[in-house]
C-alpha cells in the first residue's frame, strides 16, 4: 500500500476519506497527513495529527485528529508511516480522542502499543440558541470591547503577541502563523486597554459552519471583567449573525475550561470517545 | 497665625522654593514626573492658602445679630473648608494616579477605578450630617441647604482622601508583592509622610489628660493646626529624591530603563523577576524618538524596554520561541511603517542559554549592542 504525503495541493483528490473539518488544517504549521492509496490510486485510508509543542522546551507530542481506513493493510500502512515520522520528529507521547473509531481501527492502535479506553469525550456540544443566555453575563459592554473585525492587522498582531509572551496559545499550536482571517471575525472579539490588545476571545469557523473557540485570554489588571464582556460579546455576535442552531464546540483541554464549562453550561456533557494514549 | 504655624509655613515654603528653583526638570516641566511634581507643588500653595481663609475666617453671630447673615457666613466657611479639602483630594488623587500608571502602565485602569469610589463616599458624607442633625438642636436651627451641602461636599472630599490614602497603601503593597522596586527606584516614599500628616492632626485625642491640664495652649495648637501640608511639602520633596535617582537609570522623557540599569542591576533584576529570558534589539537611526510610540503599542505586558542611545532599543523579555521573536519583530516593523515608511529598522536578537548567568546574557546583550552601533 502506498503512502501519501498529503498537502494544499493534493488534499482535495483524498476527500473520500477525509473530514472536511479536519482536511481544512492540511498545510498548517504543525500538521501532518498521510494517505493510504491501493494499487488502483484510489484512497484507502488517511490519518491526520498535530506535532504539539515544537518549537517549545518542552517535549514533542503528538495528537492524532483522524484515523480513517478501509482495511487492514491501509491500517497498517499508515501506523507504520505514522511511527516512522513521529520517531523523525523525537515525539515523547502520542494520543488521541476520536468518537468515530470502527473496532478494527482500535485494535490495530491497540496493537501498535496505545493505551484505549472508552469515555466521556472532552468536546460538548452546544448551539447558538444555548448561548442566548450568555450575553446577560455582562449586561453593558464597554467600548473597549471590540469584534475582530474592527481590529486593523497591526493591532491583531499586537495582540496575539502580547498572548504569546504569556505562553497561551490556547488550541492553536501555530498561533503566531496564522493570519487575522483564519478566526471568525464575526464571533471573535477582543478588549483594547490603553491602545493595546490586552484580551482575545477567537473563534474559528470550520468549513462545515462549526464554531469552536480556541483561545479565551485576558491579562491586565480588569482581566477578569473582560473574559466575562467577551463572552457577553461574542454570544451577542453570534446569536445576531448565526442560525439557532449552528452547532458550538467547546473543547475542555485545561481545567480552567473544564471549570468555566460546568458553570456556564452546567449539566451538559461529551459525548461517548475512545482515548488513547502511547509513551 | 501664631508664630508656631508661620515657622513650620515658613520651612514647607522654603523647601518648595528650594525644590523648584534647584531642579531644572521642575522649572522646565519636561517630563511627567516633573509635571506631577509641579502640580503637586502648586496645589500645595492653593491648599496652604484656602486653608488659612478657612482658620481666620470665624463668624460670631454677636458681630451681625442676623440670623439670615450668620447663616451665609456659615455657609462661606464650611465652603472654605470644602476647598481645602477639595485641593487635598486633588494632591492625593494626583499622587496616586501618578503611581498607579507606574505599577499597572494603564491609564484607562486608572480611570476605571477613580470614578468607583466616588459614589459610596458621596453616600458616607451624609453621616456626619445626620449624626449632628439628631444631636444637635443648634444645628436644626441654623440648618439650610446651601450650609449643609458645603458641608456635605467637605465631608465627600475628606473620605474620599482615606479613600485613595489607602488605596496608595494597597497600590505599592502589591507592587512590592508582584515585582520589588530597587529602593532607589521606589515612589511610594509619598505614602509615609502623607500618613504621618493624617495621623499628627489626631494626635491631640490620644494624649493623657494630665497634657490637656498643664499644656493648654499645646492642645490649643494641635486642635486647629492641620498638618497634612507641611507632611505633603515633605513628600513631594521625598518623591523627587527617588525620581532623581531613578533618573540615573531611566531616560526621564521615553521613561525607559537605561544601559546603566542593565549593568547594574542583574542581581536585582534577577531576584525581582525581570524578563531576562531573550532581548531583541531594534535599531532606526535618525527616527528622534519615533519608534518609541511603536515600541510602546506593541511591547507585551511583563516585558521591558531599555534605551540604548541614539534610536537603539532593546526588548527584554521572559524566555519565547524564535517565531514569536519573529512575529514581534514582523509587527514593530509593520507598526514603523504605518508611522513613516522611509525608516528602516534593523532587528536582531539573543536568547538566553540554560545554563547562562544573568550577567554573562547582560553582557552578551551589551557586547551585541556595540557591536551593532
Amino acid at each position: 500500500m502506498d503512502i501519501i504525503e498529503l498537502n494544499n495541493e493534493n488534499v482535495s483528490e483524498y476527500e473520500s476519506v477525509l473530514e472536511p473539518d479536519i482536511s481544512e488544517s492540511i498545510g498548517r504549521m504543525f500538521y501532518r497527513g498521510i494517505a493510504a492509496v491501493g494499487e488502483d490510486n484510489s484512497p484507502a485510508g488517511a490519518m491526520v495529527w498535530e506535532y504539539k509543542n515544537m518549537e517549545d522546551e518542552a517535549d514533542t507530542d503528538a495528537e492524532i485528529y483522524l484515523i480513517n481506513s478501509e482495511g487492514g493493510d491501509a491500517l497498517a500502512s499508515l501506523l507504520s508511516e505514522f511511527d516512522s515520522q513521529i520517531k523523525g520528529s523525537e515525539v515523547t507521547m502520542s494520543f488521541l480522542e476520536l468518537e468515530d473509531i470502527s473496532e478494527e481501527e482500535k485494535k490495530g492502535l491497540k496493537d501498535d502499543g496505545f493505551e484505549i479506553k472508552e469515555g466521556e469525550s472532552r468536546d460538548i456540544e452546544l448551539t447558538v440558541e444555548d448561548v442566548k443566555s450568555l450575553m446577560a453575563l455582562k449586561k453593558k459592554l464597554g467600548d473597549n470591547v471590540v469584534g475582530l473585525d474592527e481590529l486593523m492587522e497591526l493591532q491583531f498582531m499586537q495582540g496575539v503577541t502580547n498572548c504569546l509572551f504569556k505562553g497561551k496559545k490556547g488550541l492553536v499550536e501555530d498561533l503566531e502563523y496564522l493570519e487575522k482571517d483564519w478566526f471568525d471575525e464575526t464571533a471573535s472579539s477582543c478588549v483594547i486597554t490603553d491602545g493595546k490588545v490586552s484580551g482575545m476571545f477567537l473563534i474559528h469557523r470550520f468549513s462545515s459552519g462549526v464554531l469552536m473557540p480556541v483561545l479565551f485570554h485576558a491579562s491586565g489588571p480588569d482581566s477578569k471583567i473582560d473574559l466575562l464582556s467577551m463572552i457577553a460579546f461574542s454570544a451577542r455576535r453570534a446569536v445576531e449573525n448565526y442560525p439557532s442552531d449552528t452547532r458550538i464546540v467547546i473543547r475542555r483541554h485545561n481545567a480552567m475550561v473544564k471549570a468555566l464549562a460546568a458553570k456556564l453550561f452546567a449539566g451538559r456533557t461529551g459525548r461517548e470517545a475512545i482515548s488513547g494514549c502511547r509513551g | 497665625m501664631n508664630y508656631k504655624d508661620m515657622v513650620i509655613y515658613g520651612i514647607a515654603f522654603a523647601c518648595m522654593a528650594v525644590l523648584f528653583f534647584k531642579n531644572e526638570h521642575i522649572r522646565k516641566r519636561d517630563t511627567p514626573d516633573a509635571k506631577n511634581i509641579f502640580m503637586v507643588l502648586v496645589l500645595i500653595v492653593a491648599g496652604i492658602v484656602s486653608d488659612k481663609c478657612y482658620m481666620l475666617y470665624n463668624p460670631s453671630f454677636d458681630d451681625v445679630n442676623n440670623e439670615t447673615i450668620f447663616a451665609l457666613k456659615i455657609t462661606l466657611m464650611y465652603t472654605l473648608k470644602f476647598l481645602r479639602e477639595l485641593i487635598i483630594l486633588f494632591i492625593i488623587i494626583c499622587w496616586n494616579r501618578f503611581v498607579d500608571f507606574v505599577v499597572y502602565k494603564s491609564l484607562d485602569h486608572v480611570k476605571k477605578k477613580y470614578k468607583r469610589a466616588i459614589i459610596p463616599a458621596a453616600l458616607f458624607a451624609c453621616i456626619p450630617i445626620i449624626i449632628k442633625y439628631v444631636r444637635s438642636p443648634v444645628f436644626r436651627e441654623l440648618a439650610d441647604l446651601k450650609r449643609i451641602l458645603a458641608e456635605w461636599l467637605g465631608n465627600w472630599c475628606y473620605i474620599l482622601q482615606f479613600y485613595y490614602v489607602a488605596n496608595a497603601i494597597w497600590i505599592a503593597w502589591k507592587s512590592n508583592k508582584e515585582r520589588k522596586a530597587p529602593t532607589c527606584l521606589r515612589l511610594d516614599v509619598f505614602v509615609i509622610p502623607l500618613v504621618a500628616g493624617y495621623a499628627f492632626n489626631y494626635i491631640y485625642a490620644i494624649l493623657p489628660v494630665d497634657i490637656w491640664i498643664n499644656y493648654p495652649f499645646l492642645i490649643d495648637w494641635l486642635t486647629t493646626f492641620d498638618a497634612r501640608f507641611p507632611f505633603l511639602v515633605l513628600a513631594a520633596v521625598l518623591t523627587w529624591g527617588t525620581v532623581k535617582k531613578r533618573y540615573r537609570y531611566m531616560d526621564p522623557i521615553n521613561g525607559f530603563y537605561n544601559k546603566e540599569f542593565l549593568a547594574d542591576m542583574n542581581d536585582y533584576m534577577e531576584k525581582s523577576g525581570y524578563p531576562n529570558g531573550i532581548g531583541v534589539y531594534f535599531k532606526v537611526p535618525r527616527s528622534e524618538g519615533r519608534l518609541i510610540p511603536v515600541l510602546n503599542s506593541i511591547k507585551p505586558e511583563d516585558s521591558e524596554i531599555f534605551s540604548l542611545g541614539e534610536d537603539e532599543y532593546l526588548l527584554m523579555a521572559g524566555p519565547q520561541k524564535e517565531s514569536v521573536i519573529r512575529l514581534l519583530i514582523k509587527s514593530v516593523k509593520l507598526g514603523l511603517a504605518g508611522v513613516d515608511d522611509s525608516l528602516a529598522v534593523t532587528s536582531d536578537y539573543l536568547i538566553r542559554e540554560k545554563e547562562e548567568s544573568p550577567e554573562a546574557f547582560t553582557k552578551r546583550l551589551l557586547d551585541k549592542a556595540a557591536a551593532m552601533s
